[in-house]
Order: C-alpha cells, then structure tokens, then sequence
C-alpha cells in the first residue's frame, strides 16, 4: 500500500465494489455471488413464513419476497383449545410484521396463479407478474373433496372440517356452544398422509373436555381412518381415565373409511362402520398439497410434492423447493413444526447453495405436544438424519406410557412454552 | 486512467472480490449454528421467550453439556429431551453448549 495514498485506496475499493455488484462474482460451481439474489417465498404458514425469516437471517444481503394472501395467519396448532373453549381465535392469530419490521423480508398479500418454472416467474391475482432466482413454495394442503359423495367446501359450512384454522374454527365452535345437552358429536377423520396426524385424537379429548363441564351426558363418535397404533392406545388410557364412556372410537381404516356424506341428515356412511347420524359432524376430508402445487407442475399422482429431502428441491421443477405439509419428507410427519423444520432447512440450503458452499450433516427436529385437557399433554419426537438421500428417523418416540400426573401436567406447560417458541421463530418475533 | 492506476485497480479488484467471496461464504450458516436454530423452535428465539420451557442463553457451556450428557444417558430425568438427544454426538453436544454459552448476555 505504500505506493497508494490513502485516499486513493477508499477510490479503489469503491471501484471494485461498483465492479462487483455490477457484474457478480462468479464462484467455482457456478454460484452466483455478491448480486442480490431474488427469493419468492409463497404462503405465509409455518413454512414459508419460517423460510422467508431464515433467508435474511442467514443472508441479509438476499431479497426475500413472501406472498401470502391473509393479512394475519391462523394457527392449526391450539385450534382445538379454540373448540374446547380454553383460548380465544385472537390467541392462535398472528401478524406478519415481525418479519418486515424485524428481518426485513417484503410482504406481498396475494394469490399467486401461476407459476412459470422455465421463465423463473410467476403471475399473482392483481396481473403483476414477478421475478425470481429461487423460489420456495409452502401452500399447505387442498381437501379432496370429489373421494367423498355428498361433501364439498359448500356443505363444509354445515359439517366442518375446522382443518384450517379461522372461520372454520368458529363454525365448528358455535355448533358445539348450540348442541343441546345427551347430543352426539362425529369426528370423521382421514387415512394418512394428512396434516397433523394426533390432532384428531387432541380433538376428540378437548371437545370432550367442554363437553363434559358443560353438556356432560352429550357423547362422541370418533372414526379414524388411520386405524390403530401405539399413540392411540395412550389416548384411549387418557380417555379412560377422564372421560370415561364418552369418547367412542370406531375403526374407520380400509373398507370403514367414510364414502358419503349428507348434509341434511347430518350422517355419514361407510362401508363397514354402516351410516352414522350426528347432531354435529366434523368431516375432515382425505387431503393433497395446495392447489398452487399442482397448477405449478410439482405434484406426483399421489397429489403430493417429491422433493431432495436435503434441500426440499422439487424433483420436478428447477429452481423451486417445496416444503410444509405439501411435500413428501416422510418419515417427518405433516405438522407445524416439520414445516417449520423445512423452512430452516431450505433456507440454510439455499444460501449455502448461492454461495457455493456444501450443506452439513445435522439433524431435522420434530415435536408433537396434544393436549388431553388444560393440565395433561403427550408428546411425540422425532429426530432425522439423511441417510444416502432419505431421512431416517435416528431418535424421538412417545412420551413415557406410564407416567405421574405431574408429568404430564409438566408436557402440558411445555405445549404452552412450544406454541409460544414455534410463533415467535416462526414470525420473526423477538 | 493512467496505466499504472489500471493496474493497481485490477489488483485491488482481485483482492476485494476474494475478500467478498470469503465474506459471501462466510454468510452460509454453518453446522452449529443451524443445529441451533433447530433448539429455537422450542425454547424461543436465540434460546429465549417461550416461558415454561428453560432458558438456553446466558448459561455456562459445562452446564449445557452436563445437562445435555445427564438427558441422553437418563441420569437426567426429563419429559421430551432424553428423546431428543439420544440423536447427538458427544461432538455435537459439545458444539451446541459452546454455541449458546457464546451468545450476549
């Protein structure tokens, strides 16, 4: 430097920033440096919304883009307590400022239409079109409405599904606050892969749960097309012990699983379980990824997104990633942590990605807190590792079978401090 | 431009861009810190804020891991972390204390 004045050398340095940022580095592998790479995230769930924060988080110089219709986010976790009566909507509503004002991710309120995989774009609702380097789409689930005669999002209105949270949510709780007392309450539930697979048993416990303060001789008739297995079995105990004979379960797998329904008669029919007559049915219909996924080209003909399970990279389409309930990560099941998981995943890959980098091994975390009552919870855990490609669970498992009441009274304070953790990382709160 | 400045320019281009391809790959997060962002789901942002579940930030690293040991071994009674960190290395258990004991006060 003894050569160049120091005035001089800021000259310098401002020059070779102009170059720079001008033209892009261009770094071994083809990965493209020191330009502002565009990142289009859609949908604002736990997915997106976790994705988009961790982009800036672990990138700031990215521009980060996420689209989402609503203005505010309605949580699917804690929606039974809504039911139940113990929280208000108000409790599982969030914002999308933290985001913004915290991480500086832009926030677009809209739907997108289309999606253009070849000319990196996509077309959104109001006739704008936008620009992308990488896009990320997380849009949740579609109900298959057409596997079930008789059910459609109109007749929904009469027997909801309360499977996305909001005005669903309402629904279903205002049909509850109505039922007179000695009424029977169906819970019909899908054969997996659908989104959240405890939360129909949460349902069942929490809706007994106000039901047996408030209505206690009404009942419930649960049919759970995923069968039988080990968590349910901890359930039932559950059950058994604080609302005995209200709570009946009815194997709806295989040949019970519901194929009509009727809205003025408020039944339900299957092969087996014969035709079930309610005073409220809460019909949750068999499920797909989010329509945007298929319009985009992204769904295989199981109506789900085949994705690296190391980056979420769609095997599909070049340059997106799908994560959230919408893609295939099994055995990571499709909850709001998982997707939450992905978010951290992908936008960890991607950055690592555009700066030429090699992803590490970690570990892809998943926890499942269901609520029985206000004071006991059970938990599921499950830690990934990718093995040649394909995550394998390496650890997690269920909460102990046999445990004291202050333990679960223990799951149920942590369910509370998880819903707090997974919003405020989610959202970008701090 | 002077021929001698062109040089001199061409130079520094070539110092500042790998200067900025260092910064640039310094910004892909690297295995501790996306282990620990996995923790943040739970126990809130930079280990914080989620109430009934403890705190991470501020403790000693000796804690973290004798805590973390304590779980996966089972001499540590717990609900959902025994779980959890059956998954982990020594290494990476390691890794993880020194990562939150290393975050401001």
């Amino acid at each position: 430097m003894n050569q160049i004045n120091r005035r001089k050398f800021i000259k310098l340095l401002g020059a070779a920033g102009v170059a720079s940022t001008t033209s892009g580095l261009i770094l071994p592998g083809g990965a493209i440096a020191g330009s502002k790479a565009r990142v289009v995230v859609v949908g604002g769930g736990f997915g997106g919304a976790t994705c988009a924060c961790y982009l800036r988080r672990y990138d700031s110089s990215l521009d980060v883009t996420l689209i989402e219709p609503n203005n505010q986010f309605i949580t699917c976790p804690f929606s039974n307590t809504v039911l139940a009566g113990i929280k208000s909507l108000d409790f599982i509503t969030h914002n999308y400022d933290g985001l913004h004002k915290n991480y500086g991710v832009k926030i677009i309120h809209d739907t997108v239409i289309s999606i253009d995989a070849t000319a990196k774009n996509l077309k959104l609702k109001n006739g704008k079109t936008l620009k992308y380097d990488k896009l990320v789409v997380s849009p949740g689930i579609s109900f298959n409405w057409d596997e079930i005669e008789g059910a459609s999002e109109e007749n929904s209105k009469i027997m909801p599904h309360a499977w996305k949270a909001g005005t669903q949510t309402t629904l279903l709780r205002k049909q509850l606050e109505a039922m007179k007392d000695g009424g029977k309450v169906i819970i019909a539930a899908p054969r997996k892969p659908f989104r959240a697979p405890p939360a129909p048993y949460e349902r069942a416990s929490l809706i007994a749960y106000y039901l047996k303060k408030t209505k206690p001789s009404s009942k419930i008739l649960f049919v759970d097309s995923s069968g039988d297995s080990e968590e349910l079995a901890m359930f039932r105990k559950g059950w058994e012990k604080l609302y005995k004979g209200m709570i009946e379960w009815v194997d709806g797998s295989e040949q019970g699983e519901i194929i009509s329904a009727d809205a003025k008669t408020l039944s339900l029919t299957g092969r087996t379980v014969g035709n079930l007559k309610g005073d409220i049915v809460n019909l949750i219909p068999p499920q797909r990824a989010g329509d945007i996924a298929r319009v985009a080209g992204l769904t295989d003909k199981s109506g789900w997104c085949p994705v690296s399970q190391q980056n979420f990279a769609s095997r599909l389409q070049k340059d997106i990633h799908v994560i959230g309930d919408a893609c295939i990560a099994d055995p990571m099941q499709k909850t709001g942590h998982s997707a939450n998981t992905q978010g951290k995943i992908c936008a960890a890959a991607i950055v690592t990605e555009l700066s030429g980098g090699t992803m590490p091994d970690v570990t892809y975390n998943v926890s499942i807190y269901s609520l029985l009552n206000p004071k006991y919870a059970l938990s599921s855990a499950g830690v990934y590792r990718l093995k040649n490609g394909k995550l394998k669970q390496v650890a997690g498992g269920l909460s102990a079978k046999k445990a004291s009441r202050k333990t679960r009274l223990k799951e149920a304070r942590f369910a509370s401090g998880w819903y707090k953790g997974i919003t405020m990382d989610t959202f970008g709160k701090t | 431009m002077k021929r001698n400045t062109f040089m001199q320019l061409m130079a520094f281009s070539a110092v500042t861009s790998l200067f900025l391809t260092n910064a640039v790959m310094a910004e892909a997060p690297d295995k501790a810190r996306i282990m620990a962002d996995a923790c943040q789901t739970c126990h809130g942002p930079n280990g914080v804020g989620s109430g009934k579940i403890p705190e991470l930030k501020g403790l000693e690293k000796s804690d973290i891991t004798e805590s973390l040991l304590g779980f996966r071994s089972g001499d540590e009674k717990s609900t959902i972390m025994g779980r959890y960190v059956k998954a982990l290395s020594d290494d990476e258990i390691n890794m993880l204390a020194e990562y939150f004991a290393g975050l401001d006060k």
